[in-house]
């Protein structure tokens, strides 16, 4: 659906409409939001501040008249995902926005460049794995979810994903140790 | 590359990464999904009230407040006023029995949302939703700039026990603010209920005579001069006009 129809859909069936943009952009939502709330929110945290960026977008649909859909969304999840995070913050009333914190100091020291390097090469070897490996894995090391979760949302039981995700482990630590 | 390296790499994606890798490999449960559709209904359906009240529909009566202040202290007193208007899709209904409004009592329609009454007495407003009996009564207390957030504080109280059912959505979705930091209405970032943070309580129940305080804090950009600070979650609800003096 495009994003006019789209719009011309929560205007004229906001219950239809909503259900069609949750179905469209609930990752591209759910991605920032993670990515923002990881480190000071829990799942539930993640849950209700989703739910609050498409009630947000729901309520002012009117707003986004003209504006590509996609960055509006993008914003307002980023904002929301934004205001959570300083809200749990909230003990410390002046925190670095998050923006402006510096990047997570590893055991090993390399250069930005290496490091960079490693993380694109990473992301296209988690990539070649294949499904449902890569999912798995991404599943378990970004988004942290249990062994339960990730079988139950990709369709195998728990020990089958176990399996799959430590042989895929180490086919990737094989590649990268080859690579480097 | 051990487990805790490769967490620590994904951990630091941009948020083009995040999002293409979200797009490719996130897969949410059926109970998951269930559970975020369920609370985006929970945030757009209007709640029921039992012995509620229809209110006549007046136009809404302002009252235009400032604040002025140098950045460390309040330097001038103000009258406050902040009506509470309907809050569009996130507050209660008043409906059944038909009441007397009192010539203080005002109300801002809503489309498609039958109206809360605002009662005016003197320089406190009221905000009466989803009560069992009597009125909440609000004040803004205090307002003061504390580097790029707005310290905002507002007195509750009750002519009698008034039992909300939602607090976080009377504490999130209304009184947002017009900081000028991006386009529409600003959400408090953080707030305190009562000088404690962490868990909000799970309703609001003042007895007769009680107090609480609400703060809320907003995010500001430093030019910005004048904040509104809306009683909904629109601009097109009546609002107290905050001016910043250096």
């Amino acid at each position: 659906m495009t994003d006019s129809e789209l719009r011309a859909l929560m205007k004229s069936d906001l219950n239809a409409g909503a259900k069609e943009l949750y179905q469209q952009y609930y990752r591209y939502v759910y991605a920032i939001v993670f990515r923002l709330l990881r480190d000071c929110g829990t799942q539930e945290d993640v849950e209700d501040c989703v739910a609050d960026t498409f009630a947000e977008i729901l309520s002012h649909a009117d707003n986004i008249r003209g504006e590509n859909l996609k960055a509006y969304i993008g914003r307002a999840a980023h904002n929301k995902a934004l205001n959570y995070c300083r809200s749990l913050n909230r003990q410390e009333k002046y925190t670095t926005p998050l923006d402006d914190a510096p990047e997570p100091v590893g055991e090993d020291l390399e250069s930005d460049a290496e490091k960079r390097e490693l993380k694109e090469k990473l992301l296209a070897e988690i990539q070649n794995l294949g499904e449902p490996d890569s999912t798995i894995l991404v599943q378990k090391f970004y988004f942290g979810r249990s062994m339960a979760e990730i079988a139950e949302a990709v369709g195998l039981t728990t020990h089958a994903a176990q399996v799959r995700c430590g042989r895929a482990l180490k086919r990737l630590k094989k590649t990268l140790k080859d690579w480097r | 590359m051990r487990k805790k390296d490769m967490m620590q790499l994904l951990g630091t994606l941009s948020e083009e990464d995040a999002a293409k890798l979200a797009e490719q490999h996130l897969v949410l449960t059926e109970q998951e999904h269930e559970r975020i559709l369920g609370k985006i209904e929970q945030r757009l359906t209007p709640h029921t009230g039992e012995d509620a009240d229809i209110i006549e529909s007046r136009p809404a009566l302002t009252k235009t407040t400032r604040f002025g202040w140098v950045s460390h202290a309040v330097t001038a007193a103000a009258c406050v006023a902040i009506f509470a208007g309907a809050f569009a899709g996130m507050f209660w209904l008043n409906s059944h029995a038909p009441v007397q409004p009192d010539e203080s009592a005002c109300s801002v329609q809503t489309e498609g949302l039958p109206p809360v009454v605002a009662h005016v007495t003197g320089d406190r407003y009221a905000l009466s939703g989803m009560t069992k009996t009597g009125a909440l009564f609000m004040t803004v207390t205090n307002a003061v700039r504390e580097d790029d957030l707005l310290h905002v504080t507002l007195t509750l109280e009750s002519d009698d026990a008034v039992f909300y059912g939602k607090p976080e959505q009377l504490f999130t979705d209304n009184f947002l603010a017009d900081t000028g930091r991006e386009a529409g209405l600003t959400s408090p970032c953080a707030m305190a209920y009562d000088g404690k943070t962490g868990d909000l309580p799970h309703s609001v129940i003042l007895e007769a005579g009680e107090t609480a305080t609400l703060e809320l804090w907003y995010p500001v950009e430093k030019e910005n001069k004048t904040i509104r600070l809306f009683a909904g979650t629109s601009q097109e609800h009546p609002y107290t006009e905050i001016k910043l003096e250096d």
